[in-house]
């Protein structure tokens, strides 16, 4: 089959921008889907995706359409993630197409996240077909967002596709514009078979899932097929395409996105970004693979029950599979016990996973503050790299620290920027740029430590600007920096779990806030428990958890008693969830209480 | 085997602010309807506790006494026809502090009630008014006096500290005034705010202004130091009696012993069932005169009553003894609760073991929440 009317292409946006209602008028649109299995946002279907209303996985669909020149044209459609976290996700998706149409909200206009993703879809050498949303709303302004657009991004945007994916209003010219400006695939048909993997996913019955885009050759059901990178060979049992559901098809042929099946067990043998081909006249030479996913947030995870430590293991197995940017490797801790250390691409990142393994694993975790990588040369002119505060070398022996910087970009309302500038300034930021959008709008560039953004940066950016500002950033490298540990200290121990690295400027400040949420987090107990924050020796902040001396003591009769035992169940209900950490039981929230705005 | 028999007589003059039992404001033509309703199920129920000795009565509300003597005397002869009741049977009733004469208390005498139990609450007539009662302090020492008088020397009054506004010296005084009252048994109750109650409200609007936890620490203090000092013996956390004179019918409950509960909201163990009329007289009333009486029953699981076992004795001066435990479920205590439970307990100061029984110390029972949650299994 010749590749002349396939079509594979992604969908990018700002969150919110209406990227997954416009995927799901473009599936009910081609008939993929009948009105009655048409649920709201088909390709989000993970529960949390729904209820935060955000993509974290991308999935894929194949649509029949037939456009106006009276072709059948097979459309893939690849959703990405929308957050700032899961650009690396994006880039995985773009590798399979070869266009993306770029939504934009025509109320809000051009955000950092709109611009974050153009720059890859630019990477990838994809047509970008701009698609003007939501301009059935009254605040809309086609016009000002069509200018934005060609002046912030350059592109033309004069025949942009006004639509209202809510409505359905233009989607069929979208669906148009798709097929005639993007490109077809290469054909490569003869060629011997090159497929790459571009996603994954368990099943229990048919092992790993991988999701391919077919980019030479041909794939068909019985192939003995060899992952080029590991090496190892299975013969493929099941192939199909995204309908959205799985549907099992006798071939994958050149041009085509979906996935297979071949008994693959082991997570390791089917990595994301391998390159599939055939035992026999197999492909020499592999396509490019993936830039690996760098993790830039890290954080203890740890089972709240130490017996859960296999499962939480195995969760963070399958979890991996589909999501190579998790990392994570064993570690210890004196007050936590067994668990993890595990890198996320971000905060949103960290949520979703720990979420994740909460829910569709029931593992009740502990999660420690999060932290970026250090990196710290001693003074015998050694370099490491540091992920965890409570491995942080002795001061004395450390000649320099090194923390990672990322570029910012703050998209806003001008009238704001000042509120901004501060947050930014109060966070250690370099101020870099400035550039005006429209009249409106600005675009403000900050050089900030990361260490500041992960904390509540966000947070107090939109609080500051009621919402209207977006946050992009990219990691642009080390600078030297004052970094201290601050430790705290529960009953005179230090608890390792709870130590942070902080700049030293802030490390008072940082120790007071942090010893004040602890307090008002710490359930009294029989007796009093200091908290203390400590740089080295030098204790910073104080505060004093008071003795439990009495309970609420209620009469309890007859018909008291069956309620009486529901809340000594719920009081010990409430116990199973602290961790006793020395004499002291803590809360799980307690391990994020640095994070947690006051 | 002995059973105690609760009555539920839910009628009040008007709602106390704290009280979340259940209880009605109604014309005093309504009585005869409820009484009428009790008598039939005391009848059904007889065959539930065939067998048994009724040692205790109690009387309990709502406010019994608004039902008159002769009412009174009607169900407790019912009683009588009804069940087998011991010649030295427990006979309490709930009263209100105000407006009985010692004639009215003479007559609740005559048809049996022999124990008396005030629902005095406060000393101080600012406090009784913030709490919604009806009596002032002077009524209150009037009542007792009078019920005295009357011949009914078995008397228990009610007192609460933690009230809004209430200081520690005001409890005080109300604590001694008790104690310098010809009264054999206190129960005194930290005020807990309850949801569906005036204060429940109240609070919600953020507009209950409840004494400081050191101030409330004070008035316990005081009552641990107060009462012992003149004599009352601390039998249950919130419990004191001099000259011997227990509860019996309310160590029913902590002892974990069989009662039949009769009347709207009324509660029965029996067996290992409980069950809870509807907390609604019309409905009960209805209830009673065909097939179908609305309550709600639970079958408890051997976990749950041996978690229940356990906290309710532990709430007592005696406390648990393992023996009995282990006699009364078949298996032996330490197969239920691992020693390490009990040795962390003890080394805290919150339990004492002595021979087969383990005790609350007095820091235990201050923290009493806090051991009874180590005993719970599920």
């Amino acid at each position: 089959m010749s590749t002349e009317y396939i079509r594979n292409f992604s969908i990018i946006a700002h969150i919110d921008h209406g990227k997954s209602t416009l995927a799901d008028r473009l599936i009910e649109m081609t008939g993929a889907l009948s009105e009655r299995e048409m649920q709201a946002q088909v390709l989000d279907n993970m529960e949390l995706e729904k209820e935060r209303g955000i993509t974290i996985k991308s999935q894929s669909v194949r649509l029949h359409y037939t456009a106006a020149d009276g072709h059948d044209y097979m459309l893939h459609l690849i959703d990405t993630p929308g957050h700032v976290d899961f650009n690396y996700e994006v880039s995985r998706s773009l590798s399979a197409c070869e266009g993306v149409l770029l939504v934009v909200d025509a109320t809000q206009g051009v955000e950092a996240q709109t611009l974050a993703n153009v720059y890859l879809a630019l990477d990838h050498d994809l047509e970008i077909i701009p698609v003007i949303n939501k301009v059935d709303l009254p605040s809309a302004d086609s016009d000002m967002v069509k200018e934005e657009i060609e002046t912030v991004i350059g592109l033309d945007a004069s025949a942009a596709p006004l639509i209202s994916a809510k409505t359905g209003l233009g989607v069929p010219e979208v669906l148009e514009a798709i097929v005639r400006e993007i490109p077809p695939p290469p054909d490569n048909s003869n060629r011997p078979l090159k497929a790459l993997v571009y996603d994954s996913h368990f099943d229990s019955y048919k092992g790993i899932i991988a999701y391919v885009r077919i980019h030479e050759g041909s794939l068909r059901m019985g192939d003995r097929i060899r992952m080029m990178a590991s090496g190892k060979e299975f013969e493929v049992t099941e192939v199909g395409y995204f309908g959205p559901q799985m549907t099992p098809t006798d071939a994958l042929t050149c041009g085509t996105v979906g996935y297979l099946a071949a008994s693959i067990k082991n997570v390791h043998d089917c990595a994301v970004g391998d390159t599939i081909t055939t035992v026999e006249n197999g492909a020499t030479e592999p396509l490019p693979g993936y830039r690996k996913a760098t993790p830039m947030v890290y954080c203890g995870l740890y089972p709240v029950d130490s017996k859960d430590y296999g499962a939480l293991r195995d969760a963070l197995d399958r979890l991996h599979l589909n999501d190579a940017a998790l990392v994570y490797e064993a570690e210890t801790s004196l007050a936590l016990g067994f668990g993890f250390r595990c890198g996320f691409l971000g905060l949103l990142h960290m949520d979703v996973i720990q979420e994740r393994l909460e829910r569709e694993y029931e593992l009740e975790l502990i999660t420690t503050a999060p932290s970026v990588i250090y990196r710290v040369y001693t003074t015998d002119g050694e370099m490491m790299e540091v992920d965890n505060p409570a491995k942080l070398p002795d001061p004395t022996t450390i000649e320099r620290i090194e923390e990672p910087f990322v570029k910012a970009t703050v998209m806003l309302p001008s009238d704001l920027v000042g509120s901004v500038m501060e947050l930014a300034q109060e966070r250690r930021g370099e101020y870099r740029t400035m550039t005006y959008m429209d009249e409106t709008r600005v675009s403000l560039e900050y050089d900030l430590p990361l260490n500041e953004i992960i904390y509540d940066f966000f947070d107090k950016l939109k609080s500051a600007t009621k919402g209207y500002a977006s946050l992009d950033y990219q990691l642009t490298g080390y600078r030297e920096a004052d970094m201290v540990k601050l430790d705290v200290l529960l009953n005179g121990d230090i608890v390792d779990a709870l130590s942070t690295i902080v700049h030293r400027s802030n490390a008072a400040y940082r120790g007071r806030a942090l010893a004040l949420k602890l307090k008002n987090i710490i359930p009294r107990q029989m007796f009093e428990i200091p908290i203390q924050a400590a740089v080295g020796n030098k204790i910073v902040a104080r505060e004093t958890v008071k003795a439990m001396r009495k309970d609420v003591l209620a009469k309890c009769y007859g018909g008291d008693i069956t309620r009486k035992r529901k809340l000594l169940e719920k009081q010990k209900e409430g116990k199973k969830r602290m961790k006793q950490v020395g004499s002291v039981e803590i809360p799980q929230e307690a391990f994020m209480a640095i994070l947690q705005d006051d | 085997m002995t059973v105690g028999v609760y009555v539920h007589i839910p009628f009040c003059q008007s709602h106390c602010y704290y009280c979340a039992f259940y209880s009605a404001v109604e014309r005093a033509d309504v009585y005869d309807t409820y009484l009428d309703a009790l008598l039939r199920e005391m009848q059904a129920r007889a065959e539930d506790i065939a067998g048994a000795t009724v040692d205790s009565i109690y009387l309990g509300g709502g406010t019994p006494s608004l039902f008159g003597s002769e009412r009174i005397g009607v169900l407790l002869a019912a009683c009588r026809r009804f069940f087998t009741v011991s010649a030295d049977c427990e006979v309490t009733m709930e009263a209100n502090p105000a407006s009985l004469s010692v004639d009215d208390y003479r007559q609740y005498s005559r048809v049996g009630v022999n124990r008396l139990s005030l629902g005095v609450q406060s000393f101080s007539d600012c406090h009784l008014q913030r709490v919604g009662r009806l009596h002032t302090a002077h009524e209150a020492r009037q009542a007792v006096r009078r019920a005295y008088r009357a011949g009914l020397t078995d008397i228990s009054i009610d007192l609460m500290y933690g009230l809004p506004e209430q200081s520690a010296a005001s409890f005080r005084h109300s604590l001694l005034t008790a104690v310098h009252l010809p009264v054999s048994h206190i129960s005194v109750y930290g005020l807990t705010v309850e949801e569906g109650t005036y204060f429940g409200r109240l609070q919600e609007q953020g507009r209950l202004r409840l004494p400081n936890e050191a101030e409330e620490w004070k008035m316990y203090q005081d009552m641990c130091r107060i009462l012992p000092h003149y004599g009352f013996e601390r039998y249950e956390i919130a419990n004191f009696t001099r000259h011997g004179k227990r509860s019996r019918h309310n160590q029913k409950y902590w002892r974990y012993m069989p009662y039949l509960g009769l009347g709207a909201a009324a509660t029965s163990f029996l067996g290992n069932r409980r069950r809870t009329n509807v907390a609604d007289w019309k409905q009960y009333v209805a209830g009673s005169t065909s097939s179908f009486s609305p309550c709600e029953t639970e079958t408890l699981t051997g976990e749950q009553l041996a978690e229940e076992y356990v906290f309710m004795h532990l709430r007592t001066r005696e406390g648990v003894d393992t023996a009995a435990f282990a006699r009364r479920f078949g298996i032996p205590f330490r197969d239920c609760y691992p020693p390490a439970v009990v040795a962390g307990l003890q080394a805290e100061g919150l339990l004492i073991q002595s021979d087969s029984t383990l005790r609350l110390t007095p820091r235990g029972m201050a923290l009493a929440n806090r051991v009874m949650a180590k005993f719970i299994l599920t």
